[in-house]
């Protein structure tokens, strides 16, 4: 069984874009409203990948993605950003991405929550953490 | 002050708050509709997709005339149509639009009145002022907290009270509370990006009205405080 934590704090749509990749075969999805709680999930459970909304209530997605990126047991987490923001938008290198493990930017209006489920399997094959 | 006249800089803080505001319930339509195309859905979950879908589409519809509203004023084109109207039922319609909302931050509204007075105002103006007072109350709110909206008499005045329950907003911030494109220094989650423009249109549409929005700081939170005149004749049944 693989685990992806989904990142976001807008609960519909939190809910929107959990359900497609819950019905993805050997997935389980875990969610988070906030970086607090997200940071939460990481300590109790093993996560495979992570789905993150740029904007948090409690922190920003930057200081999410620092922090993750601070501790062995969850650096190597590949991320997937997902935003309201285009990725040119934000004051971000390509190495700076890199450097905190990010894989892919999804723009929220763009992808549908079908979109997000193959997007997952492709990564999850694409890393070897193949369900 | 009007929009032509602004420089590129503001048109494009604009646009860009514009947009991003626009883009969360553009979002759930979009998906929740792919969503019930893609699979069949069980009666319950489709009810609460279509209640969603109608929610933003309500919200984005608010949101335009909003700031249609506000450009209107700014091109000295709005045209206000001043009627009596019941203070209670207009801010019942607006926390019904909103309760959708604030009900994703597990944050209660509560409506009452203390007179049954009607108040002389502009029933498009007055709810675009109410709407985006609620709308900044449920950003600015703490989860799991009311906002009150409550309608009173001070000094032979209708006032309407829309009570958030957050943070509190520092005096040094104010004065730039209301100004176009203001945003104060509150600690406004992330996703509450705003056009800017919310408080600066209420205010000036309620001016439009002959009222005046004054602000109170309480200890866990803000009231916004809507002064209105009351109709002619409940003026005189109050008198």
């Amino acid at each position: 069984m693989k685990h992806v934590l989904l990142v976001e704090d807008d609960l519909w749509l939190q809910d929107m874009y959990s359900r497609p990749v819950s019905e993805l075969s050997g997935v389980t999805t875990h969610v988070a409203s906030s970086a607090s709680e997200a940071l939460e999930r990481l300590d109790s459970q093993d996560i495979d990948l992570i789905i993150l909304d740029m904007f948090l209530q409690d922190h920003n997605g930057m200081e999410l993605l620092h922090e993750i990126a601070s501790y062995d047991d969850t650096r190597n987490i590949p991320v997937i950003v997902l935003s309201a923001v285009h990725k040119h938008d934000f004051a971000m290198s390509p190495k700076r991405w890199r450097q905190y493990n990010v894989i892919d930017h999804l723009y929220k209006p763009d992808v549908k929550p079908v979109d997000l489920s193959a997007i997952v399997t492709k990564h999850l094959v694409k890393s070897g953490a193949a369900a | 002050m009007a929009f032509d006249g602004m420089i590129s800089d503001t048109n494009q803080q604009l646009l860009a708050g514009i947009a991003h505001e626009f883009k969360t319930p553009l979002t759930l339509i979009s998906g929740l509709s792919s969503e019930l195309q893609r699979a069949p859905v069980d009666p319950a979950q489709y009810m609460q997709y279509v209640q969603r879908i109608q929610f933003s589409s309500d919200r984005l519809l608010g949101l335009v005339d909003s700031v249609l509203r506000g450009y209107e004023l700014e091109q000295d084109m709005l045209e206000l149509q001043l009627e009596p109207i019941n203070a209670q039922l207009i801010m019942e319609e607006v926390a019904h639009e909103l309760e959708p909302h604030a009900r994703k931050q597990a944050q209660l509204l509560s409506v009452k009145s203390r007179h049954k007075n009607t108040i002389l105002a502009d029933k498009g103006c007055l709810h675009a002022v109410l709407f985006n007072l609620l709308d900044n109350a449920i950003k600015y709110s703490n989860p799991e907290t009311t906002i009150e909206l409550e309608a009173r008499l001070r000094r032979g005045q209708a006032q309407l009270v829309v009570k958030d329950r957050g943070a509190g907003i520092k005096r040094s911030d104010l004065k730039k509370l209301f100004a176009q494109f203001g945003r104060v220094q509150r600690p406004v989650p992330q996703w509450a990006t705003t056009t800017g423009l919310g408080l600066y249109i209420a205010k000036q549409l309620t001016e439009a009205m002959n009222g005046s929005i004054d602000l109170s700081r309480h200890r866990d939170g803000t009231s916004f405080l809507v002064n209105l005149q009351l109709s002619h004749q409940l003026s005189l049944f109050e008198g």
